[in-house]
């Protein structure tokens, strides 16, 4: 049966950067601009809403820390945070800062339950990103969502039953559901403030009611959800080796990784992925474990897959003591094809290039900014004409 | 050291970092690659040899070498690979030697190359901070800084100096690599007065050691296919690879 996993963390800028201004005891807003791009739980308490005026935000909540955004540390955040769920389930899909979706089936058996797959996420998020996570298990993505954002009070964390789904939405408040404010005004009206309510509803009552829009929520309200989990690619690609006697020495380590390898290059050159980062973690004899990591950002080849575990292998130490198990992770993967083709995604950085260049132009002369063009390029090099200089208009 | 003892020793990292600075101090079992975005140069074998897959961002990086040193192969490949990333060249022309030949058999597009052609050096390091407070250069090349003229033309030590510590500030807050290509006979003749190797992140000495030449009996008019440098990590402030070396093959690139 399929199930669907939903990661939720209600306010996600601000729980990052929470971690900056942990001393902070006031209400935290992170002003984008003009505009609130977060707001912590308290301050969302007061009325904030994000994406309104930091001035209406601030007349809110007056004793509130206004704090600038650092979108790309946000980001990192984020990405960090989809790593580390891209190794407790097949497909992930991140859909915002603080929602990703991931593919739950089967999940249950190899963690003992859901719920222990559950409580592992909520402490791996914190130990690695130190944000609280709220996790909800459910057969559909809309349900899984009610029960990660219904997570906050408990455990941090719900397992709906397999085939339970209706049942557990209807207690939820109908606003809930992606409605409209009209729909949502017209259900108040007619009494209808749950889900199971709005639920117990004819399809035909709704269309002619609420109109033919208000459906699709009317499908979600009876648990019924199809959209699928558009997963990213895998992001990581591991491989496994375990020495029945401990080995300290490199050569033999190094081959027996390197031909542990060749199924992730296989799988690498089929997919024509490249590889953003190495990582190699071992177990010692005397049971500690180290992890070491080198940068690769490009496709990976076999002769510099053994450069780069020779390089990882050196550093790992462990005093002499022979290594047990070894775990070669290609983490960051993502198709070496797309980065190539990337023709159109940079406009905005040319756009603003650009408009440098002439303020370069304007200050220092034309004469001095200059681009180059080929002329001809049959023009033997000797006679010096195949390139020209243009200068660029101020 | 238990569980509890180990907690209480992260809060206290954790509480020093708040106060001092991310970068303040580091377990030594915590530690990873940095996370330093890269760009790479072409070169699989210096990506590797820096540790953190190529070029630094936001850094200053200083190729050191003389003219068939590869420095200049080196700088178009990864100039071109930056373009492919998406990222806008600029290349500061102070030598008015820019080989475009090369460049356009490295596969740089010229649609996306700047050139800067400055009056002076000062002028071109005023350029450069124009470029950097802007913020939209990805990679900034400046050809060259001459370490061997003693004359009048020699470039301004302090003038440098200043220039370097400004915009070592604008490039911490940007995504933008500056290569500063220096002109010397040897490392061991580079001016004393100079601060760029205090500021650079990254250095790297590039030399000449052999042609190379098409395998198979010599004939008269075999055409080189390239030669042979060594690259040697004088510094590298990312990763422990400093006093390393090897030797690249630098093909001739076909055109």
């Amino acid at each position: 049966m399929k199930r669907v996993a939903c990661v939720y963390i209600p306010h996600f800028v601000a729980e990052v950067e929470r971690q900056r201004h942990e001393t902070e005891m006031r209400p935290l807003l992170i002003a984008e601009g003009e505009r609130v791009l977060g707001a912590c739980a308290r301050a969302a308490g007061m009325g904030v809403v994000e994406g309104e005026a930091v001035s209406e935000a601030v007349a809110h909540c007056p004793d509130a820390c206004v704090i600038p955004a650092d979108p790309p540390r946000y980001a990192a955040a984020w990405d960090a945070l989809v790593e580390m769920l891209g190794r407790h389930s097949p497909g992930v899909e991140p859909e915002r800062w603080g929602l990703a979706y991931l593919d739950a089936t089967g999940l249950g058996r190899v963690y003992g339950d859901e719920e222990s797959w559950c409580l592992l996420v909520r402490q791996q998020a914190w130990g690695e990103v130190r944000v609280k996570v709220q996790a909800g298990v459910a057969g559909n993505k809309f349900a899984a969502w009610v029960a990660a954002r219904s997570g906050q009070f408990g455990p941090g964390y719900r397992v709906v039953s397999p085939g339970g789904d209706r049942a557990y939405l209807a207690s939820f408040p109908v606003d809930w559901l992606p409605l409209e404010r009209e729909p949502l005004r017209r259900l108040g009206l007619l009494g209808i403030h749950t889900i199971g309510q709005f639920a117990a509803l004819s399809t035909a009552a709704v269309a002619e009611q609420l109109g033919g829009e208000c459906l699709p929520a009317h499908r979600l309200a009876r648990g019924r959800d199809e959209r699928p989990i558009h997963a990213q690619p895998q992001q990581m690609l591991e491989a496994y080796v375990e020495f029945a006697v401990p080995e300290a020495r490199l050569e033999p380590l190094a081959a027996a990784l390197a031909a542990a390898s060749g199924r992730l290059l296989r799988d690498l050159k089929r997919g024509n992925l490249a590889v953003r980062r190495v990582e190699l973690e071992a177990r010692f004899a005397d049971g500690e474990a180290a992890v070491e990591s080198a940068w690769v950002g490009d496709l990976l080849a076999p002769h510099r897959l053994d450069v780069v575990l020779r390089e990882l292998l050196g550093r790992l130490g462990g005093d002499g003591q022979g290594v047990m198990e070894a775990w070669l992770r290609l983490v960051g993967l993502e198709p070496w094809v797309g980065r190539q083709m990337d023709l159109f995604a940079h406009a905005a950085g040319r756009q603003r290039m650009e408009g440098a260049l002439r303020a370069l132009a304007r200050k220092h002369s034309a004469a001095c900014v200059v681009r180059a063009c080929l002329v001809d390029p049959h023009t033997p090099l000797s006679q010096g004409h195949r390139f020209a200089l243009r200068e660029v208009c101020p | 050291m238990t569980n509890t003892d180990d907690a209480s020793l992260d809060d206290v990292i954790d509480a020093a970092r708040l106060r001092y600075g991310q970068r303040a101090l580091f377990r030594g079992r915590g530690m990873r690659s940095p996370a330093v975005p890269v760009l790479p140069t072409g070169f699989g074998e210096v990506d590797d040899l820096l540790g953190i897959g190529g070029l630094p961002q936001g850094r200053i990086t200083e190729l050191v070498g003389t003219g068939t040193s590869g420095r200049g192969t080196l700088v178009a490949r990864t100039l071109a690979l930056a373009q492919r990333a998406g990222r806008q060249a600029v290349y500061v022309d102070l030598a008015r030697s820019i080989d475009l030949d090369t460049l356009a058999r490295a596969e740089v597009s010229f649609d996306g190359l700047v050139i800067l052609r400055p009056l002076g050096f000062g002028h071109a390091l005023e350029m450069i901070r124009d470029l950097l407070t802007e913020g939209s250069a990805g990679v900034i090349v400046l050809d060259r800084l001459d370490g061997r003229s003693e004359g009048p033309e020699r470039p301004d030590p302090d003038l440098l100096d200043r220039a370097l510590r400004e915009w070592n500030t604008l490039l911490s807050r940007s995504l933008c690599a500056l290569i500063v290509l220096t002109e010397v006979l040897s490392p061991h003749t580079y001016p004393s007065d100079y601060t760029l190797p205090y500021f650079a992140s990254v250095r790297l000495d590039l030399a000449w050691q052999g042609w190379l030449a098409p395998a198979g009996p010599p004939a008269a008019r075999d055409p080189l296919t390239g030669f042979t440098a060594r690259v040697t990590v004088l510094k590298n402030k990312l990763w422990s690879s400093e006093g390393r070396s090897l030797v690249v093959r630098v093909p001739v690139l076909e055109g």
